[in-house]
């Protein structure tokens, strides 16, 4: 969906829900999202996957979940 | 500007008390004499526990005469930030949504206090389910900053940071989704810490965003705000830490994004912090983060759709309960289409990849912590150079990319603004690695004075 179709359709929905005052907020939105969709972010999605699980790992093995370890760095 | 904090630091306390010249019990009527004088006026407090701190200041002393020693915490007077559950005790999260709530468990995070010893002294107030960074937006009426009380005491960890100051706690727990303990810890002249994302448990803590979310100390010392970590994490004895040597140390200095908005009295404190650690044998080297001012837009997304998702039924239930500009922040993540939370997501990698880079061997990230000082209550821009900002995003600028990376940050003092309003310096260290980071803050803390 479109910026502007998707936004025209957020507006319509919380003036029909009764809270007209978001639009300011959805308006503020719309430009972060297309600041988001325009962004040069070159990613794969296999690259994603594999720093969520090395992200896992990292913060598992080095401090533990519930951090129950003492920390041995310097 | 506040009178002067009557009660000691964590080292102070704990020398003092392990020599018998001081005991549990004065401290914590010390702090609860405080709220009785001042809470009035500050708002920092939801909840005081005076009889059951109390009864644990005496236990202290009593376990502490039969020699029984706990550690750092045992008997220090703490704050708890009321969105963290304490068995029996209300957790309000600051909102009339939950009305009637009574905690049936404690929080990991108030057992491992409890285990050190730590005396409970009450819950604190905040910005309404921690979403905002004022700590104005509250059930229970705005937080004042102790040092001027026509100030927020930043947010969303407000009520916390502003009972240090006022001597109503040595120390206190906040939480950290975008800044909100960097953010208050700043704007009162505190020390705030916020870890490694996962390092401390934020089970029993009431979510804004669960993959932002961090539990943390502010304290006013590198070493008070270390030794309430290390309990948090669950060493049930924390040990100190020794300052790391400045001398060959290499800090990253993001200045690109990070410091290209500022009042200049801030500005002129953190270049004076930068060249304080350089007179100390540190090197600077300017670091660039490619995709930084694109966190904000990176952080909304994921931020509000989560947020939005945990207040989901009760936007429905009880919409009229919730303050006016928190309902309205809500109900906007709402509107968040699935494929642009997955590209924020997939943004978020890439972020935390080029904080890795820009840290690289170096010791650490050096930057502002708020690029103000702490703003008046109700100020939605602030004019710098000429030019009306957005207060919020301001407030958030510094602080937010990390709780986006997970990477771990600690805010502390570096001096005042003309006006007499506190400046704030930030380090920002390796995943995983809070210790390496809390040693270097330490260093850094000696260095600027």
């Amino acid at each position: 969906m479109d910026i502007q179709t998707w936004l025209d359709a957020a507006i319509a929905d919380a003036k029909r829900r009764g809270i007209p005052e978001l639009e300011p907020l959805l308006r503020a939105l719309a430009k972060s999202t297309e600041a988001l969709r325009k962004a040069d972010f070159a990613e794969q999605p296999d690259a994603i996957v594999d720093e969520l699980s090395d992200l896992s790992r990292a913060s598992n093995a080095s401090v533990g979940n519930a951090g129950h370890t003492r920390h041995t760095d310097n | 500007m506040p009178d002067t904090p009557v009660t000691p630091t964590i080292e102070q306390f704990g020398r003092r008390w392990r020599a018998g010249d001081i005991s549990a019990a004065t401290v914590t009527e010390t702090c609860l004499a405080a709220i009785e004088a001042r809470n009035d006026a500050l708002n920092a407090f939801i909840t005081v526990m005076g009889d059951e701190a109390r009864r644990q200041a005496a236990e202290a002393d009593r376990e502490r005469a039969a020699g029984r020693d706990r550690g750092p915490l045992h008997g220090v007077p703490i704050a708890i930030k009321d969105l963290i559950d304490i068995k029996g005790v209300p957790t309000t999260a600051a909102s009339r949504v939950r009305e009637g709530h009574i905690s049936s468990a404690d929080a990991p995070v108030i057992a491992h206090l409890r285990n050190a010893g730590a005396v409970l002294i009450g819950k604190t107030n905040l910005h309404e389910f921690a979403y905002g960074t004022t700590s104005e937006d509250s059930a229970f009426g705005a937080v004042r900053n102790p040092h001027d009380p026509s100030r927020t005491p930043g947010g969303s960890s407000g009520g916390s940071a502003a009972a240090i100051v006022a001597g109503m706690a040595v120390a206190a727990l906040g939480s950290d989704t975008g800044g909100s303990i960097r953010i208050p810890a700043a704007a009162c002249g505190l020390v705030g810490l916020k870890p490694t994302y996962d390092e401390v448990s934020a089970a029993g803590v009431v979510p804004l965003a669960r993959s932002f979310d961090h539990v943390g100390p502010l304290a006013r010392t590198v070493m008070d705000a270390w030794l309430v970590h290390e309990v948090l994490t669950g060493v049930s004895v924390p040990q100190g830490i020794g300052a790391a040597s400045l001398k060959g140390m290499t800090f990253g200095v993001p200045d690109s994004y990070f410091c290209e908005v500022m009042e200049p009295d801030v500005r002129a404190r953190y270049d004076a912090s930068v060249r304080a650690l350089q007179e100390a044998g540190a090197a600077v080297q300017q670091v660039e983060i490619p995709h930084a001012a694109l966190t904000a837009a990176v952080y909304i997304h994921i931020h509000a759709t989560e947020g939005s998702e945990y207040h989901a039924r009760m936007l429905e239930r009880v919409p009229e309960r919730y303050t006016p500009v928190v309902r309205r922040r809500l109900e906007m993540g709402r509107y968040i289409l699935s494929e642009d939370y997955v590209r924020a997501q997939n943004a978020r990698r890439v972020l935390v990849r080029e904080v890795d880079a820009a840290l690289g061997e170096r010791a650490a990230l050096l930057l502002p912590t708020m690029p103000i000082a702490a703003p008046p209550i109700g100020a939605e821009t602030v004019s710098i150079e000429g030019r009306d900002e957005q207060v919020r995003a301001l407030m958030l600028r510094c602080t937010q990319l990390f709780n986006v990376t997970g990477h771990p940050a600690i805010a502390m003092p570096c001096g005042v603004t003309g006006g007499g309003m506190p400046c704030s310096l930030q380090l920002v260290g390796r995943r995983g690695k809070t210790h390496a980071l809390a040693r270097i803050a330490l260093a850094v803390e000696a260095a600027i004075g």
